[in-house]
């Protein structure tokens, strides 16, 4: 067992194959060595719970932060995937291809899911990540610019000038 | 806690967020704000490459038909800049048929830039025909600089054709190319120094192109290239003494360049060099001596440079030579080499083109022994003394041009035995003594130029045997006696020339059997009798000088029938009568009737619309008639007068 602790200093313990899917507990384990004495903390990740699922976690009402009880849960889910090829771009992978099971821990609102993408950004979860990026690429897919600004909340920063000049440069990939 | 947003997200993680998407679609995206556009102008998506439609073309040559693509990075290249480019595209296929298409993501190829190796590979996802069908698309526009992504490239051979601007520094990136072909494509400079990366490359084509700079001096790494082709790339500035290092060259070609200065003496290492063009330059100086060391070449060519010394020795001595042009040097001077044994020689030679230089002294003996010899081209230079008598020896030959020399002596009767010959110009030499009868056996002959010489006697009947003759041109030689009959049989012939020569005699009537003659020039001879009928079925003749000889009689009748007639000179006879009056009927430029007794009141002028030069003076003809005073106008010279009007 490893035993990990987030920054608001919850502490979990999760079994070394489930942990180590992060590429960044797998290195500390093996630069500390032996980690049954000490808890691995991670000060960049709260612990606090989503209220997906069950709610045998008590939330916390102003703080959608991550949680690593999240990711841990995604991590169970795939402990036993097989490892992933090495790397390669010859095929760059598409949107399309989410297991129903990530579409599913990945239903949740924007906050959320940036925060599981930020976290396993952070833990180095490639698949987790990959994931993540897929669903918002999904939410992006087929949308007009003004709908991509309407959805993530962006304000248009641009001068009128600007815009326009963009736009002129880019009449040959919009849609029409 | 503030709620996440989407800009919140690392960098990296909105790039591979975006990276999903397809490429040539997310350019849009740019729009929603100033970040966004940051990631989607920058890497990796920079480094996208792909292809877009810009329309098809149809074109009477084949090789230009198929659809034509431009090269397109998904975030960098706007729609005026398509549009740019489909203009000039456009432009350029006015010959043939070139149709637009809607220029958007919809027409947009993506090239993988991982796994292609070539060419093939590359262009694989080119919807419709298969690559490898020739003709089946073209490329245009310009290169972007992501094609130095294409890092696995080993061969690129960019048949567009269309290609312009400069060519990108990131070809240096392309380090496993092999073989690079970008001729026909007017790209510029001046990125050539990277392409001194590419050390692999065994094949390099930017012949016809526009590059507009020096040859950099780190091309001399390049020292696996066996063909190194830049013709008429507009380089300019010397040849760099490092490309000596290219010891693997098999083709080197420089033609058609402004490269000056010495071609530096660099040759010795190129152990398989075959073929060496640097023709049509600046270069200056002399010939290196080390091309005698390249034992392969079978191809040597300097024609149309400044070149200046002699001819060195060793080239003569290149056992598989085949080709010789050190043509139009001007100052190539000294006689050639005379100490080479026979044996030695380049004796797989089939050209030697020396002409237009200032080569003097006699011909070496070892020349006879060039049998293979095709073309032989030594005119417009200063060489003297006698052909030698056994020139008959070269058997082979199909070309020998040997006119404004010093040439002298007899023309050896030997010359009978080259009967590959189709064009012999031996004109504007010194040569003497008789046409040799034999000649007449040169049944190939196309051309027969002996004109500006001293020859003297009367020419053969045989000389209807030369029956494949174009051009026959003897003029201002000592030639007497008559015109042989059978030169009617010359039925091929658009170009007879006696004049300035001693002929008599009357012309012979089978002279009507010309039927393609378009020059006919018989003047200053001592012709006489009459201008024979037959004459007037030469409709293909432009120009008739019959002019400086003792003809009599009238103008035929039928003179009018000549339709394409534009100088007929009759002038210095004794031609007598009326003016034809179907002369009327021709448009003439030039007419001269002058010193003759033609008598007779002067016709009508009315048509001759064209006439610049009329010499009607020193005849008898009548006062002028009142159709001719009402219609002569300006432009037509008084009849005594006969002045010239331009």
């Amino acid at each position: 067992m490893v035993r990990i602790t987030s920054s608001d200093s919850q502490e979990f313990s999760v079994s070394q194959d489930i942990a180590c899917q992060s590429q960044l507990i797998k290195n500390m384990i093996e630069d500390v060595g032996d980690a049954d004495e000490q808890p691995i903390p991670l000060p960049n990740v709260a612990g606090a719970i989503l209220q997906k699922g069950g709610s045998c976690f008590p939330s916390i009402s102003n703080a959608p932060k991550l949680t690593l009880f999240a990711v841990i849960e995604y991590a169970t889910m795939h402990k036993d995937d097989p490892p992933s090829a090495p790397e390669t771009d010859a095929k760059p992978s598409t949107s399309e291809d989410i297991e129903d099971r990530d579409k599913q821990f990945l239903n949740v609102d924007q906050g959320t899911l940036f925060e599981i993408i930020l976290a396993a950004n952070y833990l180095d979860m490639k698949s987790l990540l990959d994931v993540g990026c897929k669903t918002v690429a999904n939410m992006i897919k087929g949308k007009t610019v003004e709908e991509v600004r309407a959805l993530f909340n962006i304000v248009n920063d641009f001068t009128p000038e600007e815009e326009e000049q963009i736009r002129k440069e880019n009449e040959w990939c919009e849609d029409r | 806690m503030k709620k996440r947003l989407l800009l919140d997200l690392p960098t990296e993680v909105l790039v591979q967020i975006f990276w999903q998407l397809d490429p040539f679609k997310i350019a849009k995206y740019r729009r929603v704000c100033r970040y966004l556009n940051t990631i989607l102008t920058g890497h990796p998506f920079s480094n996208l490459i792909g292809l877009v439609l810009l329309g098809r073309a149809s074109c009477v040559w084949k090789v230009y038909a198929g659809d034509v693509f431009c090269f397109v990075t998904p975030a960098s290249i706007g729609a005026s800049h398509l549009a740019e480019v489909q203009e000039r595209v456009a432009r350029l296929y006015e010959e043939g048929e070139f149709e637009k298409c809607p220029i958007n993501s919809q027409n947009v190829v993506r090239i993988n830039p991982v796994t292609a190796t070539n060419e093939a590979s590359l262009f694989r996802s080119i919807p419709g025909a298969a690559f490898d069908e020739p003709g089946a698309f073209r490329l245009a526009g310009p290169l972007p600089d992501t094609i130095g992504s294409l890092e696995q490239l080993n061969s690129l051979n960019l048949k567009g054709y269309k290609l312009y601007g400069p060519i990108p520094s990131s070809f240096g990136n392309l380090t496993k190319l092999t073989n690079l072909k970008l001729f026909f494509n007017p790209v510029t400079g001046p990125a050539l120094s990277e392409l001194g990366n590419l050390v692999l490359l065994k094949n390099l084509d930017l012949s016809f192109t526009r590059l507009q700079c020096m040859i950099p001096d780190n091309f001399g790494n390049l020292v696996n290239l066996e063909v190194l082709d830049m013709s008429n790339a507009c380089l300019r500035g010397a040849i760099p003494v490092s490309l000596g290092n290219l010891v693997n060259l098999v083709k080197l070609s420089l033609d058609g360049n402004e490269l000056s200065g010495l071609v530096p003496d660099m040759f010795g290492g190129m152990a398989n060099l075959q073929t060496l063009s640097l023709e049509k330059n600046k270069f200056e100086g002399p010939i290196p001596q080390s091309i005698g060391q390249c034992m392969q070449l079978k191809t040597l060519g300097f024609r149309r440079n400044g070149l200046s010394g002699s001819i060195p020795e060793l080239i003569f001595r290149l056992p598989l030579l085949e080709t010789l042009d050190l043509s139009q040097n001007l100052t190539i001077l000294d006689s050639l080499p005379t100490c080479i044994d026979a044996q030695a020689i380049c004796l797989l030679l089939t050209t030697l083109d020396l002409s237009e230089n200032q080569l003097t002294g006699r011909l070496p003996s070892y020349i006879t022994s060039l049998v293979n010899l095709q073309e032989l081209l030594l005119h417009e230079n200063k060489f003297e003394g006698p052909l030698p008598t056994d020139i008959g020896a070269l058997s082979k030959l199909e070309t020998l041009e040997l006119s404004n020399n010093q040439f002298s002596g007899e023309i050896p009767d030997s010359i009978s035995s080259l009967v590959a010959l189709t064009k012999l110009d031996l004109s504007q030499n010194l040569f003497v003594g008789s046409v040799p009868d034999s000649i007449a056996l040169l049944v190939n002959l196309e051309k027969l130029l002996l004109q500006h010489n001293e020859l003297a006697g009367p020419l053969s009947m045989e000389i209807g045997s030369l029956t494949s003759l174009i051009t026959l041109n003897l003029s201002h030689n000592r030639i007497s006696g008559e015109i042989p009959a059978s030169i009617g049989s010359l039925r091929r012939l658009r170009t007879l020339d006696l004049s300035q020569n001693q002929i008599c005699g009357e012309i012979p009537a089978s002279i009507g059997g010309l039927q393609h003659l378009c020059t006919l020039d018989l003047s200053q001879n001592q012709l006489s009798g009459e201008i024979p009928a037959a004459m007037m079925l030469l409709y293909h003749l432009f120009t008739l000088q019959l002019n400086h000889n003792c003809l009599v009689g009238q103008m035929p009748l039928e003179i009018g029938g000549l339709g394409r007639l534009k100088t007929l000179d009759l002038s210095h006879n004794q031609l007598t009568g009326p003016m034809s009056e179907s002369l009327f009927m021709l448009h003439l430029d030039t007419l001269k009737l002058n010193h003759n007794q033609l008598s007779g009141p002067l016709p009508r002028f009315m048509r001759w619309n064209d006439i610049r030069t009329l010499h009607l003076d020193h005849n008898q003809f009548s006062t002028v008639s009142e159709s001719t005073e009402s219609s002569a106008g300006s432009d037509i010279s008084d009849a005594s007068a006969g002045s010239d009007q331009v």
